[in-house]
């Protein structure tokens, strides 16, 4: 009889109902499936349209992804990003994450995650084995950025990746004029606790981008909290931060990376 | 320094008590006193088949059950134990004395800090499955049991047996416990390839599947030191070729020697330094130059000698060769591990520990990279300790922080695949 009970919830709900330990003979069991029901006829993604995304990259990205479409996120935290991509977008994904306290949050979200270091585990994952790789302000923290970015476009379809734009003119104030270390808000360590060792510029990254030879399907620049597609030189200067979506060009055989 | 030597044994002590808090058979978060329970999966027109060949004509299994089972059974996670575990992974066995089995007296269950309620696996959630396995010296059949032919022991005239046998007889528990879908299946070192070898042979009845300190297969280091252990056994001159049931003189001293051994492989110097360091043992002045001197030496005869109160040689045997046989890979997908991963459906979750001499976490990734390659989404965990193999067992807090975020995760990404079969979460 328990059974039947379950049986009236809409599909998911009853056990999300087991899950909290909720039976159907609690005295509560009524008033929560009544509250479950409202909650939901308010639209099928009504729930989740409430959380706004943390950053400014992740809508983009959603975007971006197709139902079905695998997405590898390297350096995933706490998997925020992932598991909008699930619920919104009905993608299959996969993390990687360092920080074991963040690799927990992202087990109790239900996203699998591999408790790597993210230029190792690039390594050992097989050729175009995702459609999506992205790499949300990740880049700049890494030992070896281009390997981490060629292995991005071998592993996966396209890839996504961000950064602060080090030339941003804030940065070229404080430290031009000011003399010392910038920092600022997509910037916000000091010299001496900040993980970020390779930074670079929008030029430096549209440099390696045409000396990889490599395919920018698109690009967006952050400029004073605003999102703007990219165009040229000027962005170099007024975008905090930059996102661009890349391809490898298919020509390249793989393996033939450096 | 007296008072440094006396300062470092007392905290030593404390430090001992602390980490080996059990929980009494009283206190909330213990299942309590616990009752094996041993049912015969064979009948005399029903034979139970090994997969190495040959039959076994009566199969006793010795299992232990925790937690209710759901109206639907849903809710029925399988722990598989290690080498030398048993059944009894938590509580207090209520028949310690009556069976003599005194060591249990001191001692909860080998998983006691996991299961339980309120525990990672919540027994007041889930219905938990212990089973010892065949070959074993804890109740179920094994080379000690009295072979029906003979009327003797069977000794090593015991049919050979594998991982793949364990997890067969595990199904028939199931079947005959009316359990269908595992919502779980969960294990450390022998056990993980036991858990792994239910998501290869069954995929479909695995939901989740947790391996913890294991893999497809056992690294050739580890393959080493079990034949260590083995030449130790085989070569004890009261062996007796297996027939040592009843002597008076029993292969105590070979089968000590692979337990020592063993328990090295389990830890780590790391850790054998900051327990034990270079402490001397405090009468090593009474004794020869050749006796036990330092602290570590006398911590491994005891384990030694322990270990032979508790364990039968000849199911060391075979437990070790069951270890060293299982290549997933080969039974799988003709030696090749990629193709043999295809099979899985269940959500995985692969655990290894830096420390592990047995299953190192290189080779752990390896098999996290054969899975992705196969679109399976996986939890990959790699635990920094000091606690070498036996970490799974000893990092309570940490590990169980993990497996109870998995075991209570949605798992979304799986629903999306149209191989997963919704009605059946």
């Amino acid at each position: 009889m328990m059974d039947e009970d379950f049986n009236k919830l809409p599909s998911g709900l009853g056990e999300f109902f087991r899950s909290l330990g909720v039976r159907s003979i609690d005295s509560t069991f009524d008033q929560l499936r009544d509250l479950a029901n409202r909650q939901l006829s308010l639209g099928s993604s009504g729930h989740y349209e409430s959380h706004a995304p943390k950053r400014w990259e992740d809508s983009l990205i959603e975007g971006l992804v197709k139902t079905g479409d695998r997405v590898l996120d390297l350096g995933c935290g706490d998997g925020e990003l992932l598991v909008r991509l699930v619920y919104r977008c009905g993608a299959e994904v996969q993390g990687i994450e360092t920080n074991e306290d963040l690799v927990i949050r992202c087990i109790e979200r239900g996203v699998p995650v591999c408790h790597d270091d993210l230029e190792q585990m690039l390594s050992i994952l097989p050729d175009r084995s995702f459609d999506i790789a992205v790499m949300e302000n990740t880049l700049q923290t890494l030992v070896h950025p281009l390997d981490a970015l060629r292995g991005m476009l071998r592993v996966a379809r396209i890839g996504v990746v961000s950064f602060p734009n080090f030339a941003h003119w804030s940065v070229r104030l404080t430290f031009g004029l000011g003399g010392r270390m910038p920092v600022t808000s997509s910037l916000p360590y000091t010299w001496y606790d900040t993980p970020n060792i390779h930074l670079c510029s929008i030029n430096d990254f549209t440099d390696w981008v045409v000396a990889d030879d490599v395919e920018v399907l698109e690009s967006w620049v952050l400029v004073e909290g605003k999102v703007e597609k990219f165009n040229g030189d000027d962005h170099n200067k007024t975008a905090e931060q930059a996102m661009f979506v890349i391809k490898g060009k298919d020509s390249m055989p793989a393996g033939e990376d450096r | 320094m007296v008072f440094g030597d006396e300062f470092n044994k007392l905290s030593d002590d404390f430090v001992d008590r602390r980490q080996w808090r059990y929980d009494p058979p009283e206190s909330l978060t213990s299942v309590g006193v616990t009752y094996a329970r041993r049912v015969e999966l064979t009948s005399p027109s029903n034979p139970f088949p090994l997969e190495r060949g040959g039959v076994l004509e009566s199969l006793v299994v010795e299992y232990e059950t925790y937690g209710e089972l759901s109206s639907d059974g849903s809710n029925a996670i399988l722990v598989t134990h290690a080498l030398s575990g048993d059944a009894h992974a938590a509580g207090w066995d209520g028949e310690a004395r009556r069976r003599d089995r005194q060591w249990r007296l001191r001692r909860p269950g080998w998983w006691d800090g996991m299961i339980g309620p309120g525990k990672p696996l919540d027994t007041n959630r889930f219905f938990i499955i212990c089973a010892n396995v065949i070959g074993s010296c804890y109740g179920t059949t094994g080379p000690a049991s009295i072979n029906p032919a003979t009327g003797r022991p069977y000794g090593l005239r015991f049919p050979e047996v594998t991982v793949g046998d364990w997890v067969c007889m595990e199904a028939t528990l199931l079947d005959r416990l009316g359990i269908d879908q595992l919502y779980a299946v969960c294990g450390g070192s022998l056990g993980g390839q036991q858990a792994l070898e239910w998501a290869l042979r069954f995929p479909d009845r695995v939901g989740k599947c947790l391996v913890l300190a294991s893999g497809p297969k056992l690294p050739t280091q580890g393959v080493g030191f079990n034949a260590v252990g083995r030449h130790a056994i085989l070569h004890d001159p009261y062996f007796r070729g297996g027939d040592y049931y009843g002597q008076a003189e029993q292969p105590r001293n070979g089968l000590a020697v692979a337990r020592m051994l063993a328990h090295i492989t389990y830890q780590s110097g790391k850790q054998m330094d900051s327990r034990f360091g270079r402490k001397l043992q405090e009468e090593s002045m009474k004794k020869g130059w050749y006796e036990v001197e330092y602290a570590v030496e006398s911590y491994l005869n005891y384990k030694g000698r322990a270990f032979v109160e508790r364990f039968d040689a000849n199911s060391y045997l075979y437990m070790t060769k069951a270890m060293d046989h299982y290549d997933a890979a080969a039974a799988w997908g003709g030696g090749d591990l990629l193709q043999a991963c295809k099979r899985v459906k269940a959500e995985m979750l692969v655990a290894a520990f830096s420390t592990d001499w047995l299953y190192p976490p290189e080779e752990s990734s390896l098999f996290v990279k054969a899975l992705l390659a196969n679109r399976i989404p996986v939890t990959y965990v790699k635990i920094d300790t000091i606690y070498g193999h036996d970490a799974f067992l000893l990092e309570v807090e940490r590990v169980g922080r993990m497996l109870r975020a998995f075991l209570l995760s949605p798992m979304p990404s799986r629903r999306t695949q149209a191989q997963y079969n919704e009605g059946s979460l």
